[in-house]
């Protein structure tokens, strides 16, 4: 026997899910983007430093191109920490969509699950979907760990970017 | 004896010998003791009687005898006797010092006479008294010989001829200095200076000649002497003065060269003093006024006449002023600014300065009092300073930004509009190199002609106007801005130089000049397209698209190009003419063309797809276009599909929807092109019908070497299959993507890696596409 009734609702979250999922897929690609953008940067900087730790104090063009370089670094990375807010903004309301699905799985689930577990098939997509969950949840964690990476080299280039200042 | 003593007991002798008028000779013994000799003779010199002293004076062989001369027994010549008697006779006495020989030498005797003896007003004898004062008056004449000696002036003594009997140790070694010659003693001086012929001398001896005459009694002269050390000057004076033995003049020459070197510079100070335009007033410690210069009394309104002598608080010079000031004035050195006050009460600021002399005992002695007039000064720096704030107001208030340099090329000045254009705050950059900051495309051209080395403003078009219409600068940012600006030198008279740079932020211009450019451009493109349509040089162009299940080509997509007028071979691609298209009107047009010729091609037998703009979607007149022209063609609409871009349909939502709905209505299908690059959310799927998510080629393209790109595949494929739809996959270009969009169970394919876009014939059966 089937529970035809929770299936409608199981159709539009699966359908919701996979919205959702793209558009983290989507997300996911964009922040890869942007961390390889943030290695290129960082890259720079590091070169910058090096470059101004063995200028001449007498070579004042040489300086100056240094320091017109800085600034665009500093530029660029100034934009990027912008997109960054976006990215995490909008990663926000990912999570916050995907605990809403979580939520609805799990009372579909629930609901369901007597019948569930007497037809293969829709057992079959359950696993899928608890597969898939754990998936998620696997790259939540990832995300969160590139999270706490991303916040130690915004305090580095921060803190970094006060001892240029300083002169030190 | 001294001669005084002598004349003292004379004169009490004489009073002894009036009291016997007859017999005077027999009291001369009386006079013995008195240490005088005496002798008496008659009116013709002849001894009439002597003294015990006199007895001793002249000795045993004096031959003192009565009747004989005066001359006889040695006591006076007879010149010097009959001399002696004439002057007794006539004035009752008669006074000398002569040389009297004794024995073997001789002495220097005081030798008076005085008559004697007289009855009745007749002198009958004469009393001689001789002092030896040799002793005396030897002492005095060294002494007074010393004493000349040693005066610094030379002094010569002439006689009543005017000859040199005397000279002192000065006129000797003046005339040993001047010539060696001779100090001219025993020479005439009259004569010695008439033979000279020097003017001066003619002068002397003019003058000396009216003192021997008597016709002055003094002379004097101020004459100049060339040495080889320089000019000296020296003052003649000569004096005559009578003696019993004649008339004398004493000469003398005394050096004044000093004192006239110091009457000269004190006549010279005088005038400086008189000619500077600064008053200068001079008192001495208690206040009292000793020098008032002429600038004084232009400046203060008093004349000297009126001012020295005065106290100066009296003269109101100084009113209100401050007592401590005061007493720094008087107690040295101070300088400053005073409001002084003028004899009518006005007052003036000057610039004072005050210094104290010294005298001898380190006291204050004399206090200077110097006074400038600064009105005119300080109404000009009045001026200058409003001339200069009105300048720096014009400075500050151009919309240019403007800055100077100094002749090392260090910015010395920047106004509020160059702060805010550069984004640098004015004292960040004074003092520092303009190239150093400002990145401009002349730091090449400054190179070149040694900048680096030698300053810009020096070097760099020295003298003159430079003006370049396009550079750009470095603002504080790092960002770059375009610029225009002239450069120009400047130079006070003061010797301030360097360059003034006046600059405009040339940005909007130039986005203004790049858009006008951009639309003569599209104005251009626009009468292209317009005569593309016109002339229907357009084309389409197939690109197959495969079933990756069976791999075979089911459908093609038609993209439109455009042929060049001058040579129909020449194709153009289309984003070189859809945007303008799109942003002039003329992309309906284009559409409907597309639509003709596709639905002709559909007519065919082959499955295409076809591009519709997103200004077309709202175009109400489009969809009853498509319908008449498929039904028109004869086209099976199902084997139109007709691309959308995600974009157009979410932003046109309404008439997104009712494109598509109708669409479907009519049998025709709906892809969504470039999929995963919009908004996102996707919950229009739930609403529209659509039949095809077409995978955008940016997701394509790297899925063989980015996993993120892959997961978007992925669930794109997902996405897909939960709203059941079919999936094209965009941008195949190798077989390892084909391979990898197929397992990821991608409905269809398309890309250079499948087949190229290809010229369609204008006319073709499906037999013929299917061999191409």
């Amino acid at each position: 026997m089937s529970d035809t009734s929770s299936r409608p609702a199981q159709v539009e979250l699966d359908q919701e899910q996979a919205m959702v999922d793209l558009d983290q897929s989507i997300a996911d690609r964009e922040q890869a983007r942007d961390d390889h953008g943030q290695l290129t940067n960082d890259a720079t900087q590091r070169t910058l430093d090096s470059e101004f730790a063995a200028a001449d104090r007498s070579d004042a063009q040489r300086r100056a191109s240094i320091a017109q370089r800085q600034s665009e670094v500093e530029r660029v990375q100034a934009r990027r920490d912008a997109r960054q807010a976006q990215i995490d903004n909008n990663q926000r309301g990912l999570d916050g969509r995907q605990e809403v699905l979580d939520d609805d799985q799990r009372a579909i689930s629930k609901q369901a699950a007597p019948a569930v577990s007497t037809e293969d098939s829709l057992a079959a997509s359950a696993r899928e979907r608890q597969t898939a969950a754990r998936l998620r949840a696997e790259a939540a964690l990832a995300r969160a760990e590139d999270a706490r990476r991303r916040a130690e080299a915004a305090l580095a280039r921060a803190e970094a970017a006060e001892r240029r200042t300083d002169g030190t | 004896m001294g001669i005084v003593e002598s004349q003292r007991h004379v004169r009490r002798w004489r009073s002894l010998v009036a009291e016997d008028r007859g017999t005077g000779i027999a009291h001369l013994g009386v006079v013995d003791g008195l240490g005088m000799a005496a002798v008496t003779c008659d009116l013709d010199g002849l001894i009439t009687g002597w003294n015990g002293e006199a007895l001793r004076l002249f000795g045993d062989d004096a031959q003192l005898r009565i009747g004989a001369s005066l001359a006889s027994c040695s006591i006076l010549c007879d010149t010097e006797a009959r001399r002696m008697l004439r002057a007794v006779l006539k004035h009752g006495c008669w006074r000398g010092e002569i040389h009297i020989r004794v024995g073997e030498g001789s002495v220097l005797a005081d030798v008076r006479a005085t008559t004697i003896a007289e009855s009745e007003g007749v002198c009958r004898a004469v009393l001689v008294s001789v002092v030896d004062v040799t002793p005396s008056v030897t002492a005095d004449r060294d002494q007074w010989r010393t004493i000349v000696d040693s005066l610094a002036s030379g002094v010569a003594l002439l006689d009543g001829d005017s000859t040199i009997v005397a000279v002192n140790e000065a006129w000797r070694r003046s005339g040993r200095d001047a010539d060696a010659s001779s100090d001219y003693v025993g020479c005439n001086y009259i004569e010695v200076c008439e033979a000279s012929g020097e003017v001066t001398a003619l002068e002397a001896a003019a003058g000396l000649r009216r003192l021997a005459n008597g016709e002055s009694d003094l002379f004097e002269l101020v004459y100049p002497c060339d040495r080889p050390e320089g000019r000296e000057w020296y003052l003649m004076r000569a004096v005559p003065y009578a003696s019993g033995d004649g008339g004398w003049t004493v000469v003398s020459h005394q050096d004044v060269t000093e004192a006239r070197l110091d009457h000269e510079r004190v006549v010279i100070q005088g005038e400086v003093l008189n000619q500077i335009d600064a008053a200068v007033h001079i008192t001495d410690v208690e206040g009292t006024v000793l020098t008032w210069n002429a600038a004084a009394e232009r400046l203060y309104g008093w004349t000297a006449a009126q001012a020295m002598g005065r106290l100066a608080d009296d003269l109101r010079l100084t009113p209100g002023i401050d007592p401590e000031i005061r007493n720094a004035m008087r107690n040295g050195r101070w300088d400053g600014e005073l409001l002084l006050g003028r004899i009518d009460g006005s007052t003036f600021p000057a610039l004072v300065r005050t210094s104290t002399s010294h005298d001898a005992h380190d006291g204050p002695d004399r206090i200077t009092y110097v006074a400038i007039d600064i009105s005119d000064r300080i109404q000009s720096q009045r001026e200058l300073k409003a001339a200069r704030d009105h300048l720096r107001a014009l400075t500050d208030s151009i919309g240019e930004g403007m800055f100077t340099l100094d002749l090392d090329g260090r910015v010395t000045y920047v106004n509020p509009a160059a702060e805010r254009i550069l984004g640098w705050a004015g004292e960040e950059l004074q003092g520092r190199m303009i190239q150093d900051f400002l990145q401009t495309e002349h730091a090449a051209s400054w190179s070149r002609i040694g900048v680096d080395d030698a300053p810009l403003a020096r070097d760099w078009g020295d003298g003159e106007v430079i003006r370049v219409e396009d550079d750009h600068f470095s603002r504080a940012d790092g960002t770059t801005l375009p610029v225009e600006y002239t450069t120009a030198p400047f130079a006070t008279d003061h010797g301030t130089g360097g360059k003034v740079v006046v600059f405009r932020d040339i940005s909007e211009r130039k986005a203004r000049s790049q858009q006008l450019e951009r639309e003569l451009a599209n104005l251009t493109s626009y009468r292209r397209i317009q005569e593309a349509l016109a002339e229907d040089r357009f084309v389409l162009f197939a690109q197959p698209i495969i079933d990756l299940g069976s791999g075979e080509v089911v459908q093609r997509e038609l993209l439109i190009r455009m042929t060049d007028r001058d040579d129909p071979t020449a194709i153009i691609a289309p984003a070189a003419f859809l945007p303008v298209a799109e942003q002039y009107g003329l992309i309906g047009e284009i559409d409907r063309w597309v639509i003709k010729r596709s639905a002709d091609i559909a007519a065919t037998g082959l499955a295409v797809e076809l591009n519709i703009s997103a200004a077309s979607i709202g175009d109400p007149q489009l969809l009853p276009y498509i319908e008449n022209t498929i039904r028109q063609s004869g086209a099976d609409p199902q084997n139109m599909v007709f691309e959308i871009t995600e974009t157009a349909l979410v932003a046109q939502e309404t008439k997104g929807r009712e494109f598509v709905e109708r669409l479907h209505e009519i049998g025709s299908k709906v892809a969504l092109d470039d999929f995963g690059t919009g908004y996102g959310g996707f919950t229009y799927l739930k609403q529209l019908p659509i039949d095809y998510l077409k995978i955008d080629v940016e997701f394509v393209r790297d899925l063989a070497n980015n996993s993120k790109s892959h997961h978007v595949v992925e669930a794109i494929v997902t996405l897909a299959d939960r709203f059941d739809l079919k999936t094209v996959a965009e941008g195949v270009e190798d077989e390892l993507t084909l391979q990898m969009v197929r397992e990821l169970g991608v409905s269809y394919a398309q890309g250079y890696g499948i087949g190229r876009p290809a010229p369609l014939p204008d006319r073709l059966t499906a037999e013929q596409l299917e061999v191409s």
